[in-house]
């Protein structure tokens, strides 16, 4: 069982549902037990989860609370006026017990709020040490980026772009494929192509949003990587929507693989789009 | 396994530490609990539900898992996750058919522990209370209504995915996507919570 297998199928939330046979629980079990990432899922909603269950307990004895109470009310209403007067005597009585207490506790947590306080200074003062280093190391940093962007103008310089508006750019929406599932396979997507296109739009939809950004690399049927781009984030329908130019798209195959990028670095595959590049007829 | 097999490099993770702890590195046993800690752990606790019963799981496993490894008897070591995982279950299994009631992990029968009160101890208690403020502040957070209906059908009421989707018109996009947002910001509490806890324990 990979990691692909696991997000396709869902398996996270119906395993915490206890809704897996056996041999399924078992597979994920020794899955998320080399997986860090689906243990740290699990985690998340195995402790959502059980605070929901918690939070609907709390809700029902609060309401359970406040109907005794209102029970005891209307109790004390049918009393007379002197049972009431001596009811509330003994109520004062018992309200009074922890003042002392509560006054106690009250000079306890203003020496505390008071030593917080100084160390909340010490730490401003160590914050502001280290923001006048994080200064000096800024200065550096922003000499290269000027000059990274001094590049990028020149790159850019020497680059043909889009100068006028384009009518009826082709838009394909590219079939997503499990893992394994293309091999040997003409893919689904089909993509006329005649040479006089400038630029095609490719939309890959995502089934789920799980990672922070993504990453998506273009490969040919024999392996060899056109194209590549990270940090993606995908739309408000959860697409990747790609402008490639058709010069970079021969007739043949390939395939789009999307991958999620975590924060730590680690990236895992999402998504495979094989698609064929035809001439059209 | 035999010696030879133990002395074999091999370019599977769990196959190289299996062949490690033959091979007798004073290390490789420590980096094995170190390596299952997490999971072991939630497993343990989802099946014994209690945390002290939870506890003794944990290492009644390990110390069954170090043996057999050590004993060369587990014949394909890249499969070390699972076989962590299916003893740790196998050993809650056997504890239940032998005593009959379920939820109640009382160890190994060989060894002279005592057993766990079966009533949920302090500690569980405040765990499940810090649980229900982190979800609590997740609710408000919400967007709308219907986001809160979906979660307390799905968590408290148990109820089937698809049946959700059906009566609220809802897809499956959705629906994963309310899941997912509740369950990092849920995450994110938490850290933020336990980060502030260690803090408080440093000062």
């Amino acid at each position: 069982m990979d990691h692909t297998y696991v997000e396709e199928h869902d398996l996270l939330e119906a395993y915490l549902a206890e809704r897996l046979s056996a041999e399924e629980r078992d597979s994920f079990e020794a899955h998320y037990f080399s997986c860090e990432t689906c243990l740290e899922r699990l985690e998340a909603a195995e402790g959502l989860r059980e605070g929901m269950r918690r939070v609907a307990a709390e809700d029902l004895a609060q309401a359970v609370a406040v109907r005794a109470q209102l029970g005891f009310l209307a109790g004390l209403a049918a009393l007379s006026r002197r049972h009431r007067f001596a009811l509330a005597g003994a109520f004062l009585l018992l309200a009074a017990l922890p003042a002392g207490w509560l006054i106690e506790r009250n000079r306890r947590l203003e020496r505390q709020l008071t030593e917080t306080a100084a160390a909340s200074e010490r730490q401003r003062t160590a914050l502001e040490a280290r923001l006048e280093s994080l200064e000096e190391t800024g200065t550096g940093d922003r000499r290269r980026l000027t000059e990274e962007l001094a590049r990028e103008r020149e790159a850019r310089a020497t680059t043909p772009q889009l100068t006028q508006p384009q009518i009826n750019v082709p838009l394909f929406l590219l079939a997503a494929v499990r893992s394994g599932e293309s091999a040997g396979r003409e893919p689904v997507s089909q993509i006329p192509l005649s040479k006089s296109t400038g630029s095609v739009i490719l939309t890959a939809e995502l089934a789920t949003v799980d990672y922070p950004a993504y990453r998506a690399v273009l490969r040919t049927a024999d392996g060899r990587e056109i194209w590549q781009a990270g940090s993606l984030h995908p739309d408000s329908r959860d697409a990747l929507v790609l402008l490639l130019p058709a010069s970079m798209l021969e007739p043949g195959t390939y395939r789009l693989t999307i991958e999620g990028a975590r924060k730590d670095g680690k990236v895992f595959p999402v998504a495979a789009y094989p698609f064929r590049v035809i001439e059209p007829t | 396994m035999n010696e030879a097999d133990a002395a074999r490099p091999s370019s599977d993770p769990s196959a190289e530490l299996v062949h490690r702890i033959l091979s007798g590195e004073p290390t490789a046993e420590a980096e094995l609990v170190q390596r299952f800690s997490r999971a072991l752990s939630f497993l343990t606790r989802r099946l014994a539900r209690d945390e002290a019963a939870a506890e003794d799981l944990y290492q009644e496993t390990f110390r069954r898992v170090i043996e057999k490894v050590r004993d060369g008897e587990l014949r394909e070591p890249e499969k070390l996750p699972g076989f962590v995982s299916s003893m740790a279950r196998n050993l809650f299994l056997g504890s239940i058919r032998r005593t009959g009631r379920r939820q109640q992990w009382q160890g190994d029968p060989e060894a002279t522990e005592t057993f766990p009160d079966p009533a949920p101890g302090q500690l569980t208690k405040l765990l499940a209370r810090e649980r229900a403020a982190t979800v609590r502040h997740v609710l408000g957070e919400l967007k709308n209504d219907r986001d809160r209906e979906i979660l307390s059908r799905y968590y408290i009421a148990d109820e089937n995915k698809d049946d959700i989707c059906r009566d609220l018109g809802l897809t499956d996009l959705h629906f994963n996507r309310v899941l997912f947002r509740a369950r990092q910001r849920y995450k994110e509490l938490f850290e933020t919570r336990r980060e502030a806890a260690r803090e408080s324990r440093r000062a």
